[in-house]
């Protein structure tokens, strides 16, 4: 990736803001009951409400100042004002979401980052808790990046490359920013949530990391549309991207089961306009990539979020474990000193529609025939758009990606354990509903035989190593084997570690669920496959 | 042959083609009724004594006999020219035929073209419906289906009739819309491709049923009974693979069921009629001398339903009779003494 001097960054700049304003413009000329007062006064409302709900922001009395200004002029404004006005608010977004992006600086940092998280262990803790390792080396060590690398690092040549990721935890994006670096692979660039920036630890890499900021706290569709604008930019420039599809954190620890179709929706417009202007590369490929983690830091903040009644969880998360430098700490050491690993899998990529794509970048059918594919986006030799038509291949591409998750999901220990004792405590209560379940298996006193807890892990991993063969799921604790009695040991070991109340506890030769949520979270990631 | 076909299918560019697989009786009537419209049409068959006639003669008188086609219509027995002349592929073969069909169309299809199709069933084996198997087998992401109350005969006959086009793609509707639309021909859209499949699958079981009645000397009121049970069976099943309940209160729906459901035009309730009579599977469909679909659709959906279970007593009714040896007085007099329940409501899911 080259960068960008200041006047370039200017000029991407100029060049989104002036594709989101002629969108708008197309818009009012096809339908007469589109307006850009409307928009404006959409942006003003929604601004104005998340100013009165959130006054802490760090920005909030030039935005305050800036909506004002807004308001004014739009009670007087001629339809040229009007443009205007829109013009200031996009190009408002846009400074804000551009922000500190300099690819030159986002290099560097890649590069500095092991020595900077290293840095990051030895300042938080005394060096007598890290002693007797070398703690790079040992972070090293338990993060497994597998997959279709050689493919990928071929794609970037050949192409733009979109990464999505399945989405736990706010130590994923640090952790796959690593990964690409660790098999040599470019840095992605990906847009941060403000609160990210705002983190006494991340923030630093953040800002360095050459993120752009995502202020999800913004609901008006003019940012939704510049943001996605600039997505699509950058990718147009063959800048790689990386997004969550799943936009947040999986609250219940499953697997994403429904993707924000905007921003995958990137690919097939880039893919387009690349072939309009007859770019050299034009293709984009979406590469899925699971991360799958024995213990998940925000774990216990996340379930209590998605086992609240309707309506009342979160969409934004900013309180939680992450916040707590004390915890990351406490996690990062309890991944260390118990030989727990991180494996993040790099998936065989796909095209905008959902094809697979061979490492030479052609995409191919499910037969492996290649697939001459501006055919779908072109006709008569010309590109033709078509908004409910992409929105259509986006969809394809987000069940292809889903399945991808499924497929290359790597459930370990501790998910299986919490698959079995999960299930035992339905059994017991088999009359409960979902909330009673988990008081009541809290409070039960004479919990499980561990011989029971073995015997139905042992059935379990007889029906995983099925489906693993078939490749419909990956198992990452090879080093414990298919042995039952090493991997409920494992779960066990790793629940005892890290969390305020342990998912579950062993005393003597009973099993006791005593963090049924835990349980839940962790047991949510053999959903797609009825162990 | 081939050259002749060639130089005559130039005639007309892609975009306004349509490429029809298959000529039996409802392919050829798309292809009169496409060319009657003025649009280029070719036919393709796996047997190729039906494309040298319809080349030589203008007819087919395997499917067709005694009407005379337009002499626009083109006929080929290569998949490869009928798939590079047009953009447009309809599919017009019964479901038991759509895995082969579409396998060997599959290397030709391209990622611009536009795949309908026309059957009115669920894949043995597979239980697969048949948009998936355009899925598996091509690159096409731009499919429908087309279904409706459409005897051959009357639509062939210009007597006012509608159908269906479903696809979640709008340029699919649209085209379907700008090739088959006539004075005498409605189209109308939709976006639920499943709720289209499934009521043409099952339409064609319960129209089996409603053979049975007729076979039986059952009148009027036995026959509302399955009609109406029936397509609340429909919905049940259509619901629980996703379908969207009100596409069954429409013409692929409730219209098909009253339209082909209930006609001895119809092979199902022909063989239907005649298994009631005692006569075996087989000979009835000899007998009548279509093919009836819904006999291996039976059998296809008594698989769906056992993995995913919905109260479905109709449809395994005429599981029972076709492959099971069941009487079919025997398979009513057991449907007719069922507990009592309420009409709405009163079927949970197993
Ligand atoms: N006939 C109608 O009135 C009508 C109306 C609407 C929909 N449909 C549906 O359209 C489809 C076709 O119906 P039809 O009445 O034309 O049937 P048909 O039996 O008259 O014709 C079937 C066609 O499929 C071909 N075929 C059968 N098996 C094949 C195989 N293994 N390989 C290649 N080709 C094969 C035959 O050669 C023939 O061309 C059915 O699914 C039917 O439900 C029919």
């Amino acid at each position: 990736m080259r960068a960008l001097s200041p006047a370039e960054k200017e000029a991407v700049l100029i060049e989104v803001q002036s594709r989101v304003l002629a969108a708008k413009d197309a818009l009012t000329e096809r339908d007469p009951n589109f307006d850009l007062a409307t928009v404006v006064n959409d942006a003003l409302y929604h601004e104005r409400r998340r100013l009165d709900t959130h006054r802490s922001s760090p920005t909030w009395k030039s935005d305050a100042a800036f909506w004002k200004g807004v308001s004014k002029r739009l009670s007087r404004a001629s339809d040229r004002e009007l443009r205007d006005i829109l013009g200031s608010v996009i190009h408002r977004y846009l400074q804000e979401i551009i922000g500190n992006f300099d690819p030159k600086v986002y290099r560097v940092a890649t590069k500095v980052i092991p020595y900077a998280l290293s840095g990051l262990l030895n300042t938080m803790s005394p060096t007598r808790l890290l002693s007797g390792f070398d703690s790079l080396a040992s972070l090293d060590d338990h993060l497994i990046v597998r997959g279709e690398l050689d493919t990928i690092s071929k794609l970037i040549e050949i192409g733009t490359v979109i990464l999505v990721p399945t989405h736990l935890s706010n130590m994923d994006s640090p952790v796959i920013g690593y990964s690409l670096f660790k098999v040599g692979l470019p840095p992605f660039t990906y847009g941060a949530g403000l609160n990210l920036f705002t983190n006494p630890i991340i923030g630093y890499f953040m800002h360095n990391l050459g993120a752009y900021k995502v202020d999800r706290l913004k609901r008006d569709d003019l940012y939704k549309d510049t943001l996605k604008e600039y997505a699509t930019y950058t990718l147009e420039m063959g800048i790689h991207n990386l997004f969550f599809p799943g936009g947040t954190r999986s609250r219940s620890g499953a697997l994403e089961r429904k993707l924000k179709l905007g921003l995958l929706g990137t690919g097939v417009l880039a893919y387009q306009n690349n072939l309009r202007n007859r770019k050299k590369k034009p293709k984009i490929f979406v590469v899925p990539c699971t991360l799958s983690y024995s213990l998940v830091l925000e774990a216990e903040t996340l379930i209590e979020d998605s086992l609240k009644e309707a309506g009342k969880a979160r969409y934004i998360i900013t309180d939680d474990e992450f916040s707590k430098p004390g915890r990351i700490l406490n996690f990062l050491r309890s991944l260390i000193s118990l030989d727990s690993r991180i494996y993040v899998t790099f998936s065989e990529p796909l095209d905008p529609f959902g094809n697979r794509v061979l490492p030479d970048g052609t995409s191919v059918d499910h037969r492996g025939r290649p697939i001459d594919i501006s055919r779908y986006v072109m006709s008569n030799g010309e590109v033709h758009p078509d908004e409910a038509r992409d929105a259509e291949y986006t969809r394809e591409l987000g069940d292809a990606v889903m399945r991808t998750f499924a497929r290359d999901n790597t459930l370990l220990a501790t998910h299986l354990l919490a698959a079995v004792l999960f299930q035992m405590c339905k059994e017991r209560h088999p009359k409960l509903d979902l909330y009673r379940l988990l008081r009541e298996s809290a409070l039960q006193s004479e919990g499980f035989p561990l011989l029971e807890v073995h015997t139905r892990t042992e059935r379990l991993l007889a029906k995983l190593k099925k489906l693993v063969k078939e490749e419909k799921v990956r198992y990452g604790e090879e080093r414990l084997g298919w042995d039952a009695q090493a991997v409920v040991s494992e779960g066990l070991k790793l629940f005892g570690v890290y969390h305020t109340t342990p998912p579950a506890t062993r005393r003597g030769d009973r099993v006791f669920p005593t963090d049924p949520g835990l349980l839940l979270y962790y047991s949510n990631r053999t959903l797609p496959y009825g162990l | 042959m081939a050259t002749r076909a060639r130089t005559k299918i130039a005639t007309r560019p892609p975009a306004d083609t349509v490429g029809i697989v298959g000529a039996g009786s409802w392919g050829t009537t798309l292809a009169a009724h496409v060319a009657g419209a003025g649009h280029g049409t070719i036919l393709w068959d796996v047997d190729p004594a039906v494309i040298r006639e319809i080349h030589a003669k203008h007819t087919n008188s395997r499917s067709l006999p005694k009407v005379r086609l337009d002499r626009a219509i083109h006929a080929t027995s290569d998949l490869g020219e009928l798939a590079s002349a047009t953009s447009t592929l309809v599919l017009a073969v019964p479901s038991t035929a759509m895995r082969a069909v579409v396998t060997a169309l599959g290397p030709h299809v391209r990622a611009d073209h536009l795949v309908i199709h026309t059957a009115k069933g669920l894949e043995a084996r597979q239980r697969r419906a048949d948009d998936q198997i355009i899925r598996d087998e091509t690159c096409c992401k731009r499919f429908g289906v087309l279904s409706g109350p459409n005897l051959a005969p009357e639509v062939l006959a210009q007597q006012p009739s509608a159908t269906v086009i479903a696809s979640r793609y709008p340029e699919v509707i649209e085209t379907a819309q700008r090739f088959f639309v006539r004075p005498f021909f409605r189209v109308y859209g939709s976006t639920d491709v499943v709720g289209v499949e499934i009521g043409a699958a099952v339409k064609n079981v319960l129209s089996l049923a409603m053979g049975f009645v007729a076979g039986m000397g059952l009148g009027q009121n036995t026959r509302s009974l399955i009609v109406t049970r029936g397509l609340a069976e429909m919905i049940r099943i259509g619901v629980r693979m996703g379908a969207d309940p009100a596409t069954f209160n429409g013409i692929a729906g409730i219209g098909d069921l009253i339209g082909s459901g209930m006609s001895r035009e119809s092979a199902n309730f022909a063989v239907g009629e005649l298994i009631a009579h005692g006569r075996k599977v087989e000979a009835a469909m000899r007998e009548v001398g279509h093919f009836a679909e819904g006999v291996p659709t039976a059998d296809a959906l008594h698989t769906l339903l056992e993995r995913a279970p919905v109260d479905a007593p109709l449809s395994r009714g005429v599981y029972q009779v076709l492959y099971q040896g069941a009487a079919t007085s025997e398979v009513l007099e057991s449907l007719m003494t069922r507990p009592p329940t309420m009409e709405t409501n009163a079927h949970p899911t197993a």
